[in-house]
């Protein structure tokens, strides 16, 4: 058992970083589909 | 299919079988069978929730939907990388520190053993439930392909599947799904790329054609409740969703509990987080390419190859009538989508609509060889899940069929081990050891664990095979599971809540299961807003209840 108690260390600015990382990736993916939406739809 | 895509698919099993049990280690434990002695790497556990959480459901039905309506489906997932992110700072560490085996032993541990085996109880019939229909899907896509009975396929899938999840516990099943994970993402991308290289027009003049028919449109932002998928349900509605699934369910539960530290655990999430919407995108695009490709091509008027022979055996002449009138149709429909290609500017417009009109006119013939594949055969036609199958291996070079058939396998597969290997952890650990036999040795529980996973897998194949006659219970099945996931996810938030006490988690579980019951019968609201109804309903009885006690109790 490498880990058996809660991590003690404060979350929030670790979550914070992670939060606006994986939330740079799904802007770039929905912008790509946004692009296809403007550019192609009828 | 052809015997070199039967090589492809067979070796790919015996490979999947074989290399699962050779990487399972220290099976022998309780820690080593149930969560791998917490030694797995991130980066497995994280393809392994991916896997489990991509079926063959997806693999099949996905491509159709594109295919069909378009990607607007990508909205249902817009919640998942909030939930991920929240799940990584809130249950994550409060499940994998606790030292348990099962999300729901945790319950008993902050509340009483009622909360804990009533959410294990409901986790135990949806799963079970919702196991065979998983394995319904594909097996009878597969029937329908091969011309072999539907009890053969469930066994294809069911028995190897079976074996591994019993022998080798969640080893065999994450190390499985990463070569799953890994076949399934080369396959999508080989019948894209071979897509655009066969396509008759560009990229750019192919996505004209499938925006014309509005199949390029991703976010719809009215707010509507009655509607299934939109921005809105898919922020607020998914996000609730996916925290329950990933949060509250075993099969999910069990795969990061396997990770080496609460870190990652995280980790292993957020792959899911920063790749699920690009994958599932990636999946609907290759339906929206057979679209177009079948502009050019013509297309099977029905795609269900079962259906199409017992429509001609029955009706040839009527059928024939309508293949000659869609051949014409097509004839129509493939000047006017060459048109939208090569249109631009003012003349763009006039072509689009068209284009549509032809459309719209094959439509009306396909309806009616639908209506009549009813007819003849007597069951729902789903003739949208045949549409990726027929195509790979119809239009694809040799070889490369066998390549997505067994990523079917492969999604259908990883599915259906992770539920078992859920389901049988949860009737060990929840029911036998809690309440038949406490103070036993490990040798005894894994005896168990074994038989349990052999029983859930007959189980599965029974649901499945008896799904198919029944027509519509895999949408039951998905409602039903859809009652529990919000109420279950409120009692997980409830005990996060400072001072909340066991009988405001017990009361609440119910009240929020009556809550949705009420909510699903009685009023159009589409399911994704059961989930968030299910856990603020939870919260909203249990924190006041909660309080009262304690009020008393001073």
């Amino acid at each position: 058992m490498v880990d058996e108690t809660p991590d003690p260390k404060p979350t929030s600015s670790r979550f914070r970083t992670t939060l606006v990382r994986v939330m740079i990736v799904q802007i770039i993916a929905l912008s790509v589909l946004m692009f296809l939406q403007i550019r192609y739809n009828l | 299919m052809h015997w070199v895509n039967w090589t492809i698919v067979v070796t790919y099993l015996t490979w999947v079988v074989w290399d699962g049990l050779r990487k399972s280690k220290d099976t022998d434990t309780m820690s080593g069978y149930f969560v791998a002695n917490k030694s797995l790497p991130w980066w497995v556990v994280g393809l392994s929730v991916m896997a489990t959480q991509l079926s063959a459901v997806t693999m099949i039905g996905t491509p159709g939907q594109g295919a069909t309506d378009g990607i607007r489906f990508v909205q249902l997932y817009l919640g998942l990388p909030i939930a991920m992110v929240i799940l990584g700072v809130t249950i994550v560490p409060l499940l994998h520190g606790s030292g348990v085996y099962t999300a729901y032993e945790y319950l008993e541990q902050r509340f009483d053993s009622k909360t804990r085996s009533l959410t294990a109880f409901l986790f135990l019939i949806s799963r079970a439930m919702s196991c065979g229909a998983i394995m319904a899907a594909p097996a009878v896509v597969f029937s329908a392909l091969f011309g072999i009975p539907l009890v053969w396929s469930v066994a294809l899938i069911g028995v190897p599947t079976v074996i591994y999840t019993m022998v080798g516990g969640v080893q065999a099943v994450a190390w499985a799904d990463v070569k799953q994970m890994v076949l399934i993402i080369f396959a999508l991308i080989a019948i894209m790329v071979v897509l655009i290289v066969q396509m008759p027009v560009n990229p750019d003049e192919a996505l004209k054609i499938a925006g014309a028919t509005g199949r390029l449109k991703v976010l719809d932002f009215s707010f509507d409740l009655t509607e299934r998928y939109t921005f809105w349900s898919g922020i607020i509605g998914g996000t609730f969703l996916m925290l329950s699934y990933f949060g509250t369910d075993q099969s999910q539960v069990q795969r990061y509990l396997a990770a080496r530290s609460v870190d990652e655990a995280r980790s292993s999430l957020l792959m899911s987080a920063y790749w699920k919407i690009p994958l599932q995108a990636l999946v609907l695009l290759v339906g929206v390419a057979i679209f177009v490709y079948y502009q050019f091509v013509q297309p099977p008027l029905l795609y269900n190859p079962a259906h199409e022979a017992a429509v001609m055996a029955e009706r040839g002449a009527a059928y024939d009538a309508l293949q000659a009138q869609y051949a014409d149709a097509f004839t129509l429909r493939e000047a006017a989508a060459q048109r939208v290609a090569d249109a631009s500017g003012t003349s763009a417009e006039t072509a689009m609509q068209a284009f549509v009109a032809r459309e719209a006119d094959m439509q009306v013939i396909r309806g009616e060889a639908l209506a009549m594949a009813e007819e003849v055969t007597g069951e729902g036609s789903r003739d949208v899940n045949y549409i990726i199958t027929r195509f790979v291996l119809s239009e694809l070079p040799l070889g490369l069929g066998g390549l997505f058939i067994a990523g079917v396998f492969a999604a259908a597969m990883s599915s259906i081990a992770a539920e078992l290997n859920a389901l049988s952890t949860t009737s060990v650990i929840d029911f036998y050891r809690r309440w038949v036999r406490p103070e036993a040795d490990d040798a005894h529980y894994l005896m168990v664990s074994k038989g349990a996973t052999v029983f859930w897998g007959i189980f599965a194949c029974f649901v499945a095979t008896y799904a198919v006659s029944l027509g519509s219970l895999i949408e039951v099945v998905n409602q039903f599971g859809s009652f529990f996931y919000g109420s279950i996810l409120g009692v997980f938030l409830l005990a996060m809540v400072p001072g909340a006490k066991a009988r405001g988690a017990f009361v609440g579980l119910i009240f929020g299961m009556t809550t949705v019951g009420f909510v699903a019968f009685l009023t159009p609201i589409e399911y994704l807003w059961q989930n968030v109804i299910g856990a603020v309903a939870v919260l909203a009885v249990g924190v006041p209840l909660s309080m009262i006690g304690e009020a008393r109790e001073a």
